[in-house]
């Protein structure tokens, strides 16, 4: 589908009356008339203090809020239009507003915004969420900076967050990524990053926007297509990303996540299937940080919902595992919780099986990305248990030693990978 | 009486002769027809098989899970089973067309009801075997979404759900057969009746903490749930 026909006519003229320009910061936005205004008043000195001499639009995408999100942007920002002139600069900065085609949908968001870069042929483009309240206006440089400056293409965020926040970033994606294609990019999944405008074209020209590794997570997508197309890739730190209680349904998290990465993983097999190096990436700022505070979390519930899972969805997971692996999550699932432990080996084991899975189709897809919920949920009990009362060090040597394992066990990957039509003899 | 005896035996071998040179032509066109139908049949059922096994329709049948129902009832797979009916439909239309050469009436008549019954049959085979791919796909369905969502017997709901939908699914195939309808729409009716009514009498006198727990955890404790979950991303 070209960028015109599904850009409305009404954002195709706000586009077009804008004309070429040098930037674009995309603030992507679901019901977050809460935080949008403390986005806004960030983003907006951001870019009014440190990108003096550039054309800049700022673009809100809506997903089809039901809160007044537009609203409230558009009321806060011709307030902030008064105030511009104490930030002494020399363009003016101007916000587009538009809908998203597929209502609330990140992916349908994330495509908006890449088309109005292209568009409007800019040099670089940051994403902020509109529900990040914590955003700073240094964000702003801080992302677009490497781009603008070092000639990077693809900027992924490293935050500083609680040892147990991100745990499907920590677990699955991380490592994952490091092991197959020798980048060890820390947030995968992140909602904020930036690119260059030759990524963005790059991107548009791909024909999976309807496909699972798009819709499954379209900044993972992004980065998948930024280091497997040789595209220039760094980190950096924006610094503390609070911990909050999400109201996220993990299963549904989950399950969108696994299916863009298995999917990715099948667009990309004979890239990750030859050797990749794990190659350093270059970090503005720290590579990691993790806050250690006490938070209230019940584990025990997590531990009930593996073993129940494990127990109910035996005859699916002997479908989907080897003998060896089955078996050994069926003694893990009767083990007490004092003796209970997933151990990297494990997990790295059954991922992969998971995958190769899904590479074979050996039942229908969603069943079988539903099937690792309940396994993710006993390796998240696990690593809970065992850094209670660890500090950040030992928190990243574990993920580093996991990170260690799925590398060891890529061969297996590759090998379960290619077993060919196993599952319809 | 030697020569009346000679003339009937004649008469016998003239009438033997005559039958001959009538029925002879019409077998030799018979088998001819059943010959070559076996011949278009087995053509038919290569190129279908290899065109099941081009789309891949076996690995779609293990992944619902019919496989492993035709395994259990002993029979081969979906391509093979699906490719040798059209063989057995197809030859069998030709051995109709072939013994209808011979003239035989009664016969006929008989050959013909069973044709007659084929496609019925080929349809009631067809909708119980999309039948129990549905059952075991909506039940695999909610086993997962009990599971994750932790309900207390997903495995109770998923076995319920196989019955209600397999159940239907086989009443379906066999009215369209047209075995005793009124006795199968009658007996279905009163065992899922019976079988809704039982569920409910049994969620009401055994299920009732469950319930009341899972409307409290729904509509009260909602916000305390998401307090304990964490941000997976």
């Amino acid at each position: 589908m070209s960028e015109e026909t599904f850009l409305s006519d009404d954002f195709l003229r706000q586009l077009i009356g804008v004309g070429d320009l040098d930037l674009v910061v995309g603030v992507p936005s679901y019901n977050d008339a809460k935080t949008i205004v403390s986005v806004l008043r960030a983003v907006e000195e951001g870019v009014l203090r440190n990108f003096r001499r550039e054309r800049v639009v700022l673009l809100n995408v809506d997903g089809g809020s039901g809160d007044g999100t537009q609203e409230v942007l558009l009321e806060a920002s011709s307030l902030a239009k008064s105030n511009e002139s104490a930030f002494e600069s020399l363009r003016t900065v101007r916000w587009i507003t538009t809908q998203a085609a597929h209502n609330g949908s990140p992916a349908g968001m994330l495509r908006t915004i890449l088309a109005a870069a292209d568009l409007l042929h800019a040099k670089a483009c940051a994403v902020i969420a509109a529900s990040s309240k914590n955003a700073t206006p240094a964000w702003v440089v801080t992302l677009l900076e490497p781009i603008c400056r070092d000639k990077y293409d693809f900027v992924a965020p490293v935050y500083s967050r609680h040892k147990f926040d991100g745990l499907l970033s920590k677990n699955l994606l991380y490592p994952i990524s490091r092991a197959l294609y020798g980048k060890p990019i820390r947030e995968m999944r992140a909602s904020e990053f930036a690119f260059s405008g030759s990524l963005a074209t790059h991107c548009l020209a791909q024909q999976e926007w309807q496909g699972e590794a798009f819709q499954g997570g379209a900044e993972m997508w992004m980065a998948m297509n930024a280091f497997t197309n040789s595209f220039r890739c760094c980190q950096t730190y924006l610094g503390p990303k609070p911990h909050q209680a999400s109201g996220a349904n993990v299963v549904a998290v989950v399950r969108q996540t696994v299916s863009g990465l298995f999917s990715c993983m099948e667009s990309t097999e004979s890239l990750w299937q030859a050797a990749a190096e794990n190659a350093p990436l270059h970090t503005v700022g720290p590579d990691h940080d993790f806050s250690t505070e006490a938070i209230r979390i019940d584990r025990n519930k997590f531990l009930q919902m593996f073993k129940a899972g494990a127990n109910e969805l035996s005859g699916i997971l002997e479908k989907l595992l080897a003998p060896a692996t089955h078996a050994e999550l069926m003694r893990l699932a009767g083990l007490d919780a004092a003796e209970f432990q997933f151990a990297n080996s494990l997990w790295a084991r059954v991922v992969y099986e998971f995958a190769a899975a899904y590479h074979r189709s050996v039942m229908n897809r969603e069943h079988l990305v539903q099937a690792l919920v309940p396994l993710y949920r006993g390796r998240v009990y696990s690593f809970i248990t065992k850094h209670r009362s660890s500090d950040a060090a030992a928190v990243e040597a574990d993920l580093e030693a996991l990170c260690q394992e799925f590398a060891n066990q890529k061969p297996y990957l590759v090998e379960r990978w290619n077993l060919k039509e196993e599952g319809s003899s | 009486m030697k020569e009346l005896i000679l003339e009937g035996l004649k008469q016998a071998h003239l009438n033997f002769e005559h039958m001959l040179a009538e029925f002879l032509p019409h077998f030799i066109v018979m088998l001819i027809i059943i010959l070559v139908g076996w011949l278009i049949a087995y053509i038919l059922k290569v190129l279908l098989r290899s065109i099941l096994r081009y789309t891949k329709i076996d690995r779609v049948s293990e992944a619902a899970g019919a496989s492993q129902l035709l395994r259990r009832a002993d029979l081969p797979s979906v391509s093979e089973l699906l490719s040798r009916g059209l063989f057995w439909v197809i030859w069998l239309g030709f051995t109709v067309i072939g013994v209808s050469v011979l003239g035989i009436v009664s016969l006929q008549q008989h050959i013909s009801n069973l044709i007659a019954l084929l496609p019925q049959l080929f349809v009631a085979f067809f909708v119980a075997f999309i039948g129990f791919l549905a059952a075991n796909f909506f039940s695999r369905a909610v086993l997962l979404a009990g599971v994750n969502a932790g309900f207390p017997s997903p495995r109770l709901l998923s076995e319920a759900v196989r019955l209600v939908i397999g159940s239907l699914a086989l009443s379906m195939a066999l009215e369209q057969i047209g075995l005793g309808r009124e006795t199968i729409l009658v007996a279905f009716a009163i065992g899922f009746g019976g079988l809704m009514l039982g569920l409910a009498i049994a969620f009401g006198i055994g299920g009732s903490e469950v319930a009341k727990r899972f409307l409290e955890k729904r509509l009260i404790q909602k916000k305390e749930e998401h307090d304990e979950e964490l941000s997976p991303l």
